[in-house]
């Protein structure tokens, strides 16, 4: 039964019969072989089986198991490390996991013959476009679009929220689509929020103009200008249109965040947006709290903790999420 | 509840077949590992609640499934694409022993294919999953036939030491026919 005589084995020949590569004199010269001893037929069984078991297997690329575990220890050390307020934590893990993980290909890119989709799992991404434009796309936001613009428009999908720095080109009109939301513009830098289908879609222009239209072309609002907000409700196609006064609406791309006699309540709305969590304000007393401050780069702990400290209030993990008290 | 060094072993042991089970729904590696360093994370956080017995296998890939059906949705929700034709049901599986059997032994094939070496890996690769002559790898490669010829040859005894195992149970049914 044995096959010790390994080096006896002709696996040329079994490879090219395998492969559909043997002469008819070849085969002829296996069969014989085959033939030859109960070992011989065994061996060559082997490899066939071996031949018919890599037939339907998905092909992967090796992972280095020891440095999967270490990227595990890595995000389960930082919950244990940073005391005190496990959600927040927690989150941050996921998001350096995530960014770990990404960090292969930088993003999620589903490729597609002729549309690029890229989501930005767990951090901001920065996404040029075919044109040259930028995109700053929010984390949990997807963008989608032609891997090659054709000669009449440039049109890209978005769920989620994305700064546009588009490159002018008054040939070729751009434009966003953000659920029945279209945002059209020549040339210009704008910032659009549509978080969740059939809720709000929100933009604000920080240079140039755009138009807003639904999806059959009508016009929502001609022309927004510089410093502009229109928020459009979906549902009820009702427009809100306002200056933005928000200096943080674009925090998840500068990472600046700044707050001037903030109360408690928009800075947490601030940091919800900018740091993708749920915090939510416990004790109604300290909504109207007050604070100026200014963070830039900052990690989430830090700021967090640098709030408690100037407001005297209390940041903690409770079965709600993280509230704040 | 799941001792420490026990979760170490438990992640050893089925990242890579995780890993593997969901690349068939994502197709693509990065997707899966994020999927499954999730479980794992989700797992590691509820420890102390979850008991350590042979579920836990069928435990991983279940919520390794949810995920995948979860991610695909989502992408679903975005291309419009239609994944009601997808080999695998829509409802959270409870996935059967031998089907868990049979994924595990399809990781393990594909691991060892992925640790030949390189232009091992790429002859075998382009012969059996490509159904490429050796002439024509050789040209796509840059190589001689004889060099293809040998790389594949090497492939097998490779494949065939480290699969020996999976292989041999053909010879105990050959015993049984002959001797049994």
């Amino acid at each position: 039964m044995s096959d010790n005589g390994k080096n006896n084995i002709p696996v040329d020949l079994i490879a090219r019969k395998l492969t559909g590569e043997a002469s008819s004199e070849e085969l002829q010269l296996l069969e014989k072989w085959i033939n030859e001893s109960e070992s011989n037929r065994l061996a060559y069984d082997r490899y066939a089986r071996l031949w018919r078991k890599t037939a339907d297997v998905e092909l992967m690329q090796e992972i280095d198991i020891d440095a999967e575990w270490r990227q595990f220890r890595e995000n389960t050390g930082s919950v244990k490390k940073v005391s005190g307020i496990y959600r927040i934590t927690v989150t941050l893990a996921a998001a350096i996991l995530a960014g770990f993980i990404l960090g292969y290909s930088g993003l999620l890119v589903y490729r597609n013959v002729a549309f690029e989709k890229i989501k930005a799992v767990a951090e901001v991404q920065q996404v040029e476009l075919p044109d040259g434009s930028e995109i700053t796309l929010n984390s949990g936001s997807t963008i989608r679009y032609p891997r090659k613009f054709d000669n009449k428009a440039r049109e890209v999908e978005l769920e989620g929220e994305a700064f546009f720095d588009v490159e002018s080109n008054p040939d070729l009109p751009f434009s966003v689509k953000a659920g029945t939301v279209v945002v059209k513009v020549l040339g210009t830098s704008f910032n659009v929020d549509a978080p969740e289908k059939n809720k709000a879609v929100s933009i604000i222009v920080e240079e140039g103009k755009v138009g807003i239209y639904d999806d059959d072309g009508n016009a929502f609002v001609e022309k927004l200008g510089k410093g502009e907000k229109l928020v459009v409700n979906t549902s009820s196609n009702k427009l809100e249109r306002s200056f933005n006064a928000d200096p943080n609406f674009d925090s998840y791309k500068t990472g600046i965040l700044v707050f001037e006699n903030s109360d408690l309540e928009e800075v947490v709305n601030a940091l919800n947006k900018t740091y993708n969590t749920n915090i939510i304000i416990e004790t109604p007393g300290i909504k109207d709290k007050n604070i100026t401050v200014s963070f830039n780069n900052r990690d989430l702990d830090y700021v967090i903790k640098t709030i408690e400290a100037t407001l005297d209030i209390d940041f903690r993990e409770t079965q709600k999420g993280i509230t704040v008290h | 509840m799941i001792p420490e060094k026990g979760f170490e072993k438990l992640f050893r042991e089925h990242f890579v077949p995780l890993t593997y089970y969901a690349l068939k729904f994502t197709g693509d590696q990065d997707s899966a590992k994020e999927i499954v360093h999730q479980v794992f994370i989700n797992i590691w956080e509820k420890r102390t609640e979850i008991d350590y017995d042979r579920s836990l296998r069928s435990y991983l890939y279940t919520a390794v499934h949810n995920r995948c059906l979860n991610f695909l949705r989502d992408r679903k929700q975005f291309d419009g694409e239609d994944i009601g034709t997808l080999a695998y049901g829509d409802e959270p599986a409870d996935l059967q022993e031998d089907k868990l059997e049979k994924e595990e032994t399809e990781a393990r094939i594909s691991k060892a294919i992925s640790s030949l070496p390189e232009r091992c890996r790429e002859v075998f690769v382009l012969s059996r999953f490509e159904e490429k002559k050796y002439a024509e790898i050789a040209s796509v490669l840059g190589i001689s036939v004889k060099t293809v010829e040998a790389q594949m040859s090497k492939a097998l005894r490779l494949l065939r030491t480290e699969l020996k195992d999976l292989i041999s149970v053909f010879v105990m049914w050959i015993i049984l026919r002959f001797f049994g």
